[in-house]
Parts: C-alpha cells; sequence; structure tokens
C-alpha cells in the first residue's frame, strides 16, 4: 500500500512538530496512531525505530503521527513553566487535536518506548479518545516518574543471572568494572525491602488506574524486553489485582535491548505490534488485506 | 522555521530557517549531519546552530540524508553517491530559494560529505568542517569497537556475525565505500575558504588536513569540543560557535 508523509506543525503555539505517515487511502474510523518520544531522542526514535514503526503502520492502514514534545527535537521550548509531566500529556492531547481537525480521526491508539509508556498511560487518564495503548518497556507508570518501584537500572533476574556468571566475577577481578555505580546498584538491592509499604502503595495504584481503563474500553499491549527493569515493574503492578494481567496482552522480546539497538529486537517489535493490530484493532474496522501485507 | 520535504519525489526531510533579520549577504548555509549514531546525539544541537545562524542574518536549510532521520528510503539503501546527490539537492533548494551563495557546513561524517561534495563538484562559496572523519576504514574500526563497548553486558544477539553496530547495518558497499575514504589524500580541493573545527583531541587530524588542502585560500581552526560524542539529553553546541561561523561567513562576504 502505498504511503505519503508530510511534515506537520501544530498545538496552541503551533510549535509542536511532526510528520504524519498516512496511506493512500485512509479510513478515518480506524484509529490514529501516534509515537511518543522515548526520552529526549527525537521523534525517528531510537535507532530509527519510530520511523519504521509508522512506515509500517501506514502499510497496514493506519494514520501514524510521531512528534516532538516541546524542547525536544523540532519542537519549540514552553515558556509558560507548566512541568514536563503535566505538559507532555497536554501535548499529546493537541496532536489528537489537531489529527481529529485534519483527518477526521476520533479515536487514537498511543503507543511509546520507556518516557512514550509513561506519557501515553497518562495521557489515556485524561482522554477518553485513547481507546488503545502499546507500552514498551515502561520503567514506571507512577504520576511523578519517581517511582519507589522502579529504581534499579537492572532487573532482578539480570541480577541474579549476572552474580552466576563467571564473565562477571572476571570482570570484578580484571576489569572493566564501573566500581561506583556497581555498588550503588547493589545497595538499591538491599535497601529495597525497607521500601516496601511505598511499593505496595504505588502497584495497587497503577493497578487500579490501569484496570479502570480496561473497564472503560480502551485495549492495552505491553511489550517487554528480555531481563528489562519493566519486568519487575510490571510483575508488582500486574499481582495487586486478580485478572489483570489475562485483560492485557503480554509480550517478551527475547534481547536484553531497553531501546532495540538489535535490528533482530526491531524486526520481533515490529512484529508484535503488527499481529496485535490485526488481532484487537482491525477486527473492528476494514482489515487489511494479505496482498497488504505481503506487499511489506 | 519551516519544516518540508523536497528534492525528487519529495523524498528528503528538511527545514529551513529564514534570516532573523534583514540581511544583504544573500548567503545560504546548508548544513550536513553527522551519520546515525552521532545525528541523534546532536539533533537538537543542529537546530540551535540553524537558529544561531538565522540571528546573525543568515539562512540556513537542515536535512537528511536518503534512509537516515525523517528522509525517505531504507539505511541499507543508502550510498555515498546517494548522500552526495543529497547535497546537490540541498544546495539546488537553497539557490532556488534565492540564496545564490551556498556554504556547507558539515559535522563529523556529514563534514566528509560536504568535503568529498565541494572536491568533486566545486559548487560551493565555503566550507565549514568540524572534525571531520578524514579517514573512512579508521571510521569503521571505531564504529565496531564503540558498539562491542556498548554491548558488552548484554551478551550475543540475533546479530551477532553481520556488521550490524550501534543499531545500523553497514553493508558491503557501504564498509568499501567508506573504506576508500581519505580526505588527506583528495584533490583538488576547491578554490574555496575553509573554517575547520576541531577539537584538542583531533589536532593531528587537522594539521593533516591544513596540509592536504593547501589550494584552499584560507583556513582557520578554532578548538571545539566533541559535543556529539554525548547522548541527546547533555549533547550541548558551544555557546560562541553560532557567532564565530557567522563572523566567519561575514568575512567571507566582503
Amino acid at each position: 500500500m502505498p504511503l505519503t508523509e508530510e511534515a506537520v506543525v501544530f498545538g496552541a503555539s503551533r510549535s509542536l512538530a511532526g510528520i504524519v505517515s498516512h496511506p493512500a487511502e485512509f479510513d478515518p474510523v480506524r484509529p490514529a496512531v501516534l509515537l511518543l518520544n522515548s526520552g529526549l531522542t527525537h521523534r525517528a526514535g531510537p535507532y530509527r525505530l519510530y520511523v519504521k514503526l509508522a512506515r509500517k503502520l501506514a502499510s497496514l492502514g493506519f494514520l501514524v503521527l510521531r512528534f516532538d514534545f516541546s524542547g525536544i527535537g523540532d519542537s519549540g521550548l514552553r515558556n509558560d513553566g507548566v512541568p514536563q509531566n503535566r505538559a507532555h500529556p497536554l501535548e499529546t492531547r493537541e496532536a489528537m487535536d489537531y489529527v481529529e481537525a485534519a483527518w477526521g480521526t476520533r479515536t487514537f491508539i498511543l503507543m511509546g518506548v520507556c518516557r512514550g509508556a509513561w506519557v501515553s498511560f497518562a495521557t489515556a487518564r485524561q482522554d477518553s479518545r485513547v481507546t488503545a495503548l502499546v507500552l514498551i518497556n515502561p520503567d514506571t507508570l507512577a504520576d511523578n516518574r519517581q517511582s519507589p518501584i522502579s529504581t534499579h537500572l537492572k532487573t532482578t533476574s539480570f541480577v541474579a543471572a549476572a552474580v552466576g556468571r563467571g564473565s562477571t566475577w572476571r570482570r570484578v577481578l580484571r576489569g572493566p568494572l564501573h566500581y561506583r555505580a556497581q555498588f550503588s546498584l547493589l545497595f538499591s538491592y538491599l535497601r529495597s525491602p525497607l521500601k516496601h509499604r511505598a511499593r505496595s502503595a504505588e502497584a495497587d495504584r497503577v493497578a487500579a488506574r490501569l484496570g479502570a481503563l480496561i473497564s472503560g474500553g480502551a485495549t492495552v499491549l505491553l511489550i517487554m524486553s528480555e531481563d528489562d527493569p519493566s519486568h519487575d515493574y510490571m510483575a508488582a503492578v500486574l499481582e495487586r489485582s486478580r485478572g489483570l494481567a489475562k485483560q492485557v496482552t503480554i509480550e517478551t522480546i527475547r534481547e536484553r535491548d531497553h531501546i532495540f539497538m538489535s535490528l533482530s529486537s526491531q524486526r520481533s517489535l515490529l512484529a508484535h505490534v503488527e499481529t496485535w493490530l490485526l488481532q484487537f484493532i482491525c477486527a473492528g474496522t476494514a482489515a487489511p488485506t494479505a496482498g497488504d501485507r505481503a506487499g511489506n | 522555521m519551516e519544516p518540508f520535504f523536497f528534492g525528487p519525489a519529495r523524498q528528503l526531510f528538511g527545514v529551513f530557517h529564514p534570516p532573523g533579520m534583514q540581511s544583504s549577504r544573500n548567503f545560504g548555509v546548508v548544513l550536513c549531519p553527522p551519520l546515525e549514531h552521532e545525528f541523534y546525539n546532536v539533533y537538537r544541537c543542529l537546530r540551535q546552530l540553524a537558529e544561531g545562524l538565522s540571528d546573525y542574518g543568515l539562512a540556513a536549510l537542515r536535512f537528511e540524508y536518503y534512509g537516515t532521520g525523517d528522509s525517505a528510503g531504507a539505511w541499507e539503501e543508502a550510498s555515498i553517491s546517494r548522500w552526495l546527490e543529497d547535497i546537490d539537492c540541498a544546495v539546488a533548494e537553497m539557490r532556488w530559494r534565492g540564496y545564490a551563495r551556498v556554504c556547507l557546513a558539515g559535522v563529523r561524517f556529514g563534514a566528509t560529505l560536504a568535503a568529498l561534495y565541494a572536491i568533486r563538484r566545486a559548487q560551493t562559496d565555503g566550507l565549514v568542517l568540524w572534525e571531520p572523519v578524514l579517514n573512512g576504514g579508521t571510521y569503521v574500526r571505531e564504529l565496531e569497537a564503540q558498539h562491542r563497548e556498548e554491548t558488552a553486558e548484554r551478551g550475543p544477539d540475533a546479530d551477532e556475525g553481520r556488521p550490524v553496530w550501534l543499531g545500523f547495518e553497514y553493508g558491503v558497499e557501504l564498509r568499501q565505500d567508506l573504506s576508500g575514504i581519505d580526505l588527506t589524500a583528495a584533490s583538488p580541493w576547491p578554490a574555496c575558504d575553509l573554517l575547520l573545527l576541531n577539537s584538542a583531541a583531533a589536532s593531528q587530524d587537522g594539521l593533516a588536513l591544513k596540509n592536504a588542502a593547501r589550494s584552499l585560500s584560507r583556513v582557520e581552526t578554532p578548538e571545539v569540543s566533541q559535543f556529539w560524542r554525548n547522548l541527546p539529553s547533555q549533547a550541548m553546541l558551544p555557546r560562541q560557535i553560532p557567532e564565530q561561523i557567522s563572523n566567519w561567513i561575514a568575512s567571507l562576504c566582503r
């Protein structure tokens, strides 16, 4: 399916910049996809991942907008003093306003890696136009991102496996080893039990919010890389509510790669997203033909 | 600031920054970005540079090569010759917008491409090279080493054994193209002025390039930091750079 890409500026002060990718014939009944910055990397995404995602999804018949939050990439700085944690969900809603006005789409899928997952979740809680979420390696879904759960840079299973590996101990003896970082990591693990109460409270809160979104009709795909800290985080959240885990589609990518540096992890991610979209999203709208899919 | 697509079939993404004040210089600057891993680090800095040049009354065009950033195509389809054609398109776009004189300003491999373009086409009114990659073979080896260092803890993945470095595959043709680049042996250099920005770490490279490019009418070499090595969260454009480049270009207009 041939696709078109357009550079756009939008938002209240027309200072947000992005790229719309869309098929020649676009059905506005189908939800549009917004790709949200994974951190400070601009809208092309880490290792150009968002460009690949946008073009793949456009070839499946979706309209996709990848854009930069204020102060990132080509978007201007805000001068109203609104902090990022409030500004980024606001700007995501401005992006939805723009797509709705320009393209007639009234429902949206929010998708993002790491920080982008956090903004997706925060925005979905504020705006009922969001009907689906793709949360990729979310390090936290807590309000202020200073989560008592996600203080570790490595997941528990990773640390446990590393302790058992000969190569780890060879590095301890011969180097190179960043002693300061490693001791800081070890200390955060030893301190973990002390924070149990705060962790439980946050996990309860996030689980209730996720449950409310799903009860409200939202569909959620959770994708995590192997040994990513998001495994610990989401396990803590999903275990708080009976049945919650069954309502979320969970996929694991068998590579240790938080922002998908390897091409194989990128391919796995694209395949999981495509399968999920065809199964859960396209079911209610005009699904792409087998020919469309074969053309990719 | 005007983001847009241009070139054949509108395949190249660019952002045009008009001069921020009345200027009679009629001079445009085409910014040539570095390649992928460094490109992501410096993206915002190149915007700041373009805005800084605009503040000093110069038009600036940032753009992305075919197969990179928001431009069309896949990285695997790209080649050095295609990227040189892309620079040609960007220069043509600048001239079409009414800027009769065009200076190329490149960072890292972008500087290398700008130099190759100037050497092969001689269609530039000034060259700003910011720590250019002088030797393509060395660049490839450094890429591979940096990739090994960054992935040491992660263990092997399904890309193992393929030339996939820092998220991008360097196929046989691209590696051959890269390995054939040696700016110190390139000739003839065009008869234009050169501003060479180098860090202390690359001072030997700077000397080598100055010797190689003796035909250039004037070479200046102020010292700068290696800001492209930092992640986007830490990469900062040295504050003096837009003014330094603008003043240098202003001297070309006299």
